[in-house]
């Protein structure tokens, strides 16, 4: 932000932090277990599970590198919080969310575990596990590039006060500090993104004199508000990409297979609250791009000839915004990021404790009373944070580009994840055999296609679409033919785990609370 | 390796000249088609399913009038935008 902030500024910004920690804290007083401090006590109400899995989404990778890309690609930038929402999130609240809701699990892993055994629990959850807290690191790592471009700090004192602020009600107060302060920060982050849109779109002349000013540039500009890009666009984001890798893989991967979307929804105090937050997550949804793409149009026309699309917010708050709204916008800024670590902070806690280091307690074969869980979790919480701010620095090094460094991550896992949940569900006859298969093969084929020696095998510059897409492809194969191959799973063991079973068969239900009471009676 | 990459390619090659010789019209179709198909399937879904866990059987507790809310916005970006 090149704009210096006012002692106005500073005054938004302290309220913003006090009042999100304070709310934070004050929801912490409610953690008495280890189900208040996982699932928020299955209280949540269907708007805040909605809102608090919009604003999750939303950190590091919107509002600067959204609206960068928007800058040097054009609006085809905007597919990503567009086609990468529905038709996922209507898939997800009427296949996926039913399942977890009602089968009682905690986590992804666990819910696979039971489908697929204790092989696939434990790959997913190793894999999760690092990739939650290698994101952990890129979120408190985009909080402190804010912190050290606005204020000026030191690199480590920025980590090390994201990582304190956040730390203080995530491991006080457990999901429901996080959903209830995303709540209060998606407010904040529309009022302040909704303030640099007016001020930029009045500035331009509006809509449509913006469109034709950005079109008259030349043919570099051609493209610039179109959705579809050809195939062979150097750009990260061909049609072909969008559809297959983004609309059918990687987004309903990401919401149906992702820990923090699926823990709100498990956190909802009702099947319907579930479901209907994750559809009204999809509503909230179509406005996002509005708030972090269209200030990457504006800019091209405001601050032209940027060599990094990623300077063009900071930029135009340095231009349009007076103070007082420049500390609102910042607050918007660290309400997204903020957000996006205590979520993957939260989710990450319980995947470890639940399906890490809970299971190597169990296997020690001694009782593990509640207090002690919570205990565990808050002490996971607390070394997963020191963790992710040690592993920030590293990325700072490593990585250029923030946003694609987290879609390359997702990439690894989320088609392989995806394949052989679909498959678990809708194909009885799948089994563990063929699903550990699959998700070995995927995941090594994308290891293999993201090598330098594969460089160039997809017309893209950045192929993590393509590379989604056919690592999908290739577990779901794998997996059928594996499964062919082996004995299937007996009947008596899938009741209840897939869609023609759970749809409406109360033997199921009943076959489902059974296997849940067995599950918290081993753990116990 | 480079064994791997040339049958990879020889894979991956005719599939990409392929994508590449349709029109982006087709991506429009196939956008639509995304968003149409599973709303559709959701449309068909019991009602009985649809409301568990629903305090009340109230009309604008039937979530498959959500999903038609939710969806159409999507549905006019992609077809007219």
């Amino acid at each position: 932000m090149s704009g210096a902030l006012d002692t106005v500024d500073l005054i938004v910004i302290a309220a913003y932090l006090v009042g999100v920690v304070g709310l934070g804290l004050w929801q912490g007083r409610k953690v008495k277990t280890a189900a208040d401090f996982f699932l928020a006590g299955k209280t949540l109400p269907f708007w805040a599970v909605g809102m608090s899995i919009v604003v999750s989404d939303i950190g590091a990778t919107d509002f600067i590198a959204v609206a960068g890309g928007t800058y040097r690609y054009g609006l085809a930038q905007a597919n990503f919080d567009w086609l990468g929402s529905m038709p996922a999130l209507l898939i997800c609240a009427f296949l996926f969310v039913p399942f977890y809701w009602r089968s009682g699990v905690l986590t992804i892993p666990e819910f696979l575990g039971r489908r697929y055994g204790g092989a696939v629990r434990t790959f997913l959850a190793v894999c999760w596990g690092f990739i939650l807290l290698f994101n952990l690191g890129i979120m408190i790592h985009a909080t402190a590039v804010l912190l050290r471009g606005v204020l000026g700090w030191e690199p480590a004192l920025s980590i090390w006060v994201t990582a304190v602020v956040v730390g203080l009600y995530t491991i006080s107060g457990g999901l429901t500090a996080v959903v209830m302060t995303d709540v209060l920060q998606l407010v904040i982050m529309f009022l302040g993104g909704g303030v640099l849109v007016f001020t930029a779109l009045q500035r331009v002349g509006g809509w449509s004199a913006m469109k034709e000013a950005i079109l008259a540039q030349g043919p570099a500009y051609s493209d610039h508000f179109s959705l579809y890009l050809p195939h062979d666009s150097p750009t990260p984001f061909p049609w072909s990409g969008v559809v297959l890798g983004l609309g059918i893989v990687l987004s309903t991967a990401y919401y149906s297979g992702n820990q923090s979307v699926a823990q709100r929804a498990l956190g909802a105090r009702s099947e319907w609250d579930a479901k209907a937050g994750v559809l009204l997550a999809g509503g909230l949804k179509l406005f996002i791009p509005l708030l972090v793409a269209l200030p990457g149009l504006a800019a091209i026309l405001l601050v032209p000839g940027l060599e990094n699309g990623d300077d063009a917010v900071p930029s135009l708050i340095g231009i349009l915004l007076p103070a007082g709204l420049r500390g609102l916008m910042f607050a918007a800024f660290l309400a997204a990021l903020m957000s996006s670590v205590d979520s993957n902070l939260n989710s990450a806690t319980t995947l470890w404790t639940h399906d890490i280091v809970g299971r190597l307690l169990a296997a020690c074969k001694r009782p593990i009373p509640e207090r002690f869980v919570l205990r565990v979790g808050r002490t996971t919480s607390f070394l997963l944070l020191v963790f992710g701010a040690l592993l920030a620095p590293e990325i700072e090094e490593r990585f250029t580009n923030i946003y694609n460094a987290i879609q390359s991550v997702f990439s690894l896992i989320q088609g392989p994840t995806l394949a052989i949940l679909l498959l678990g569900l809708l194909w009885p006859r799948a089994n563990r055999h063929g699903a550990l298969a699959g998700l070995l093969v995927g995941v090594g084929f994308c290891v293999l296609l993201n090598t330098e020696a594969m460089a160039g095998l997809f017309p893209s510059e950045e192929p993590f679409l393509f590379i989604a897409w056919w690592s999908f492809v290739l577990s779901l194969t794998v997996t059928a033919i594996v499964s062919w191959l082996t004995p299937p799973e007996p009947a008596e063991k899938l009741l209840g785990l897939t869609w023609g079973s759970v749809a409406g068969d109360p033997r199921a239900q009943a076959a489902l609370e059974a296997r849940a009471r067995r599950a918290e009676e081993d753990e116990e | 390796m480079s064994a791997l990459r040339q049958f990879l390619e020889a894979f991956f090659g005719p599939l990409d000249q392929l994508l590449g010789s349709l029109p982006l019209m087709t991506g429009r179709v196939a956008v639509a088609l995304l968003l149409l198909v599973p709303l559709v399937w959701v449309l068909r879904l019991d009602r009985e399913f649809i409301l568990l866990g629903s305090p009340d059987r109230a009309r604008w507790r039937d979530l498959r009038l959500w999903a038609v809310l939710v969806t159409l916005p999507y549905l006019a970006i992609y077809l007219f935008l």
